[in-house]
């Protein structure tokens, strides 16, 4: 309470100008009734010592005679009639030499007065508010005969003084309050207006910021509130382009952000493209530090993106290095390079790769790109495709040959036939014309056998045979367009290798295949398999040429032995070819099936044949091809093929 | 010598092949009747009538095809043996169902192969049975 007093009249302009007027009007009130009872009380004591005056000259010309005459009695009556004078303390009559002849008091009569006034004057002994004391010379003719003297009380003076202070002070109060009262009005009128502007502000503070002052007049409080309202219109004004861009603001900022989103979407899909990649993508800065790393490069290096950071491509791809050092120049030129087929041999496996250095512009900085991508699958399948291409010409080539060759050889062998039938005595038409010719058809018999002329013929007869059925051979062989599965007999198959194998030219050049010791080992119950003849011939062919080469490096006391089984197993037919020879390490036996992968000098062999092999078995004919072996043993090849699902059930 | 004597037209472009087999089967103990070319072939098929018609497929003039189209329109009957270098060749359905006794491809291991054939399409057998024993 106290303090919400001390507040509102001390903290308030409101309490200030009220406790101003009324300490300003209480100041001058005070000073004003303290002026006023300062005035009426000396203006009392004036009119008391009058009258004290009046009253000692009065009394003293009443008594100068009663002096002179000496008559106490007399003077006594005349002060005793004194007494009736309201507020009379004293009055006193003496001789000039001081004694009291008459005193409102008679005890004192006969007494001294001691303190006389030296000279024929009144005098005023004392002046209080208590007592005023007058002397005055009782004067006969001109001669002084003695003193009257009246001493005046104030009690009613003072009553009056008290009354009238009261009365200042009671007005004082009210004029207090009036003036407050008229203090308070005129804040409250004053303050009123501020109080306007304060609510205005209240209201705008709260939120409501239309609100404005409506003042009339033109006192301070209507300038400021005028002024006030155009800083709100102005503020208004303000706020509203304020809040116009900060909505641009906003949408810029969702722009933005969606656009970051687009961007980091964007940046994810590219990343994506990029680690999707089949080929190891590298970025590298001028200096051949890696700026990009994608995955694939992180799975063919082992090297996780993370760690290339700042790293010389020298470093993290050794084995390209060099290649990438050749083609830089280019790339500074701001052409793109590359280089195809790079073989490599990493943990013993070849692998080929197509190396291509791109330049890269980006903000200024010449970097390029690096792309280097595996193609040794690829490389395969091409030179899968040559080598068929290159022997379905060559096929072609023989077959064409072979026709021509065909009716030469067909004339031969009819010609030879001849010879051998007319030179035959046994044929009766050879008499009849031995005879027409007059000679003896014994006799030439005799010199042709002596000159071996028979075993000549009949050599040619079984040469020209033998071509024949090499050519026949060759065309069979060559006829790739025999490509539909037939029901086969694998012994035939394997005969038909087999003496393929012996007609085969490059095998004879090194090796007499004939000289091989075959053992068969078929079994006769073992049911016909569906596949392409000329396909499984060249399987078979190609192994039986390994065997042959393998062979040829062994030692003179083991004759070289193929030994071809056939039996069931299971589901599968299998032709098992076993050799005698040096045999495989673990390590060749693994991959002997690669594409590539010779054991043979370079030249000799294409690095294809078991490959083409396996893909004939396994893909062509739905079948196995397994390799086993350990040195020495020499190295067995097993072929399985797949039985006829309706043989299996019979 | 058999009593009835058979006669052989044999139809190649090669003369030496001509030669060396009309010698074979005339030791074999037929009439020959040799043409150079397809077109001659039918010439003389139509003026000799031969028992049965041996002939090649490539040829000037007119082809093996041709000569047999041509010999089936004068004498179904007569049969006709093709005798081809062309190893492989792929027509060979076709030529039977025209009508042809059987295909054989030069050279032949041994010549009497082709008398064999010879003798079982005159004695009216299908190639069939000729190919089995083979």
């Amino acid at each position: 309470m106290f303090r919400r007093l001390h507040l509102f009249l001390f903290m308030t302009l409101r309490g200030r100008l009220i406790v101003g007027v009324a300490v300003v009007h209480a100041v001058m009130m005070a000073l004003f009734i303290v002026d006023l009872t300062a005035r009426q009380r000396s203006m009392l004591l004036e009119r008391q010592t009058e009258q004290a005056i009046a009253l000692s000259r009065t009394l003293a010309v009443s008594a100068a005679g009663w002096i002179a005459s000496d008559d106490l009695a007399g003077l006594q009556e005349l002060v005793t009639a004194q007494q009736e004078e309201q507020e009379l303390a004293f009055a006193i009559l003496t001789d000039n030499t001081g004694k009291v002849l008459a005193h409102s008091v008679p005890a004192y009569r006969g007494k001294y007065l001691l303190d006389l006034p030296t000279g024929d004057v009144t005098a005023t002994i004392s002046k209080s508010e208590g007592l005023v004391d007058v002397i005055s010379p009782a004067m006969l003719g001109k001669q002084r005969v003695g003193w009257a003297r009246i001493g005046i009380g104030q009690k009613r003076a003072a009553e009056k003084l008290s009354r009238i202070i009261t009365d200042g002070v009671l007005y004082a109060m009210l004029a207090i309050l009036v003036g407050s009262l008229i203090a308070w009005m005129m804040g409250n009128r004053i303050t009123r207006r501020l109080y306007a502007i304060q609510k205005t502000m209240d209201q705008i503070g709260a939120g409501n910021t239309g609100s404005r002052t409506n003042l009339q007049g033109q006192d301070e409080a209507a300038v400021i509130a005028a002024e006030f309202n155009a800083m709100l219109d102005r503020l208004a004004e303000r706020e509203g382009a304020l809040s116009q861009i900060n909505v641009r603001l906003e949408q810029e900022l969702i722009e933005r952000k969606y656009a970051e989103d687009e961007i980091q979407h964007l940046k994810n899909y590219l990343a994506n493209i990029i680690d999707s990649m089949p080929s190891l993508l590298v970025g590298i800065d001028p200096d051949q530090r890696v700026v990009l790393w994608n995955r694939q490069a992180e799975s063919m290096t082992g090297i996780m993106a993370a760690d290339t950071v700042g790293r010389r491509i020298s470093e993290l791809l050794p084995e390209f290095s060099p290649w990438i050092d050749s083609l830089r120049t280019s790339v500074q030129q701001r052409q793109p390079s590359g280089m195809e087929k790079l073989l490599l041999e990493h943990n013993g496996v070849r692998s080929f790769y197509d190396l291509m250095l791109y330049p890269l512009v980006a903000n200024g900085i010449e970097g390029a790109v690096i792309r280097i991508e595996d193609v040794t699958e690829r490389t395969r399948v091409q030179s899968l495709m040559v080598q068929t291409e290159k022997m379905m010409s060559v096929g072609g080539l023989a077959a064409g040959m072979a026709h021509e060759i065909n009716n030469p050889l067909g004339i031969i062998i009819q010609a030879a036939h001849n010879i051998e039938r007319r030179l035959d005595p046994a044929f009766p038409p050879n008499q009849a014309v031995a005879d027409q010719a007059g000679c003896s058809l014994e006799a030439m018999q005799a010199y042709f056998v002596k000159r071996q002329i028979p075993e000549f013929v009949a050599s040619i007869c079984e040469a020209s045979s033998r071509a024949a059925r090499i050519i026949r051979n060759i065309l069979d062989f060559s006829r790739s367009s025999e490509t539909t599965m037939v029901m086969l007999c694998l012994s035939e198959v394997i005969e038909q290798s087999i003496e393929l194998a012996g007609s085969d030219y490059d095998l004879k050049k090194r090796y007499d295949f004939r000289s091989i010791e075959i053992v068969r080992e078929y079994d006769p119950l073992l049911p016909p398999v569906t596949g392409i003849m000329v396909e499984l011939e060249q399987v078979f062919l190609n192994l039986l040429k390994n065997a042959a080469q393998s062979m040829m490096a062994n030692p003179a006391d083991r004759l070289p032995q193929i030994v071809v089984r056939l039996y069931r197993q299971g589901e599968y037919a299998v032709a098992e070819l076993k050799d005698n020879g040096p045999g495989m390490s673990e390590e060749i036996r693994r991959r002997v099936f690669e594409p590539f992968f010779t054991t043979k000098e370079p030249g000799v062999g294409t690095g294809l044949g078991l490959s083409v092999s396996y893909m004939i078995v396994t893909q062509n004919h739905k079948g196995l091809l397994e390799a086993f072996s350990s040195p020495d043993t020499g190295a067995c090849f097993c072929v399985k093929l797949p039985l006829p699902k309706e043989k299996q059930h019979a | 010598m058999p009593e009835q004597v058979r006669t052989v037209l044999i139809i190649d472009d090669d003369p030496s092949f001509l030669l060396t087999l009309g010698a074979y089967l005339e030791d074999s103990g037929y009439i020959v009747i040799q043409a150079n070319d397809g077109q001659e072939g039918v010439e003389l098929f139509a003026r000799h009538h031969p028992d049965i018609v041996v002939t090649d497929l490539r040829m000037p003039r007119l082809d093996g095809v041709g000569v047999l189209r041509e010999i089936k329109a004068q004498s179904p009957e007569t049969p006709l043996i093709v005798f081809t270098g062309t190893n492989g060749y792929q027509g060979t359905d076709q030529l039977h169902q025209q009508g042809a006794w059987c295909c054989l491809f030069k050279p032949l291991d041994d010549p009497r192969h082709l008398v064999f054939a010879i003798e079982m399409a005159l004695a009216g057998e299908t190639a069939d049975s000729f190919f089995k024993p083979l």
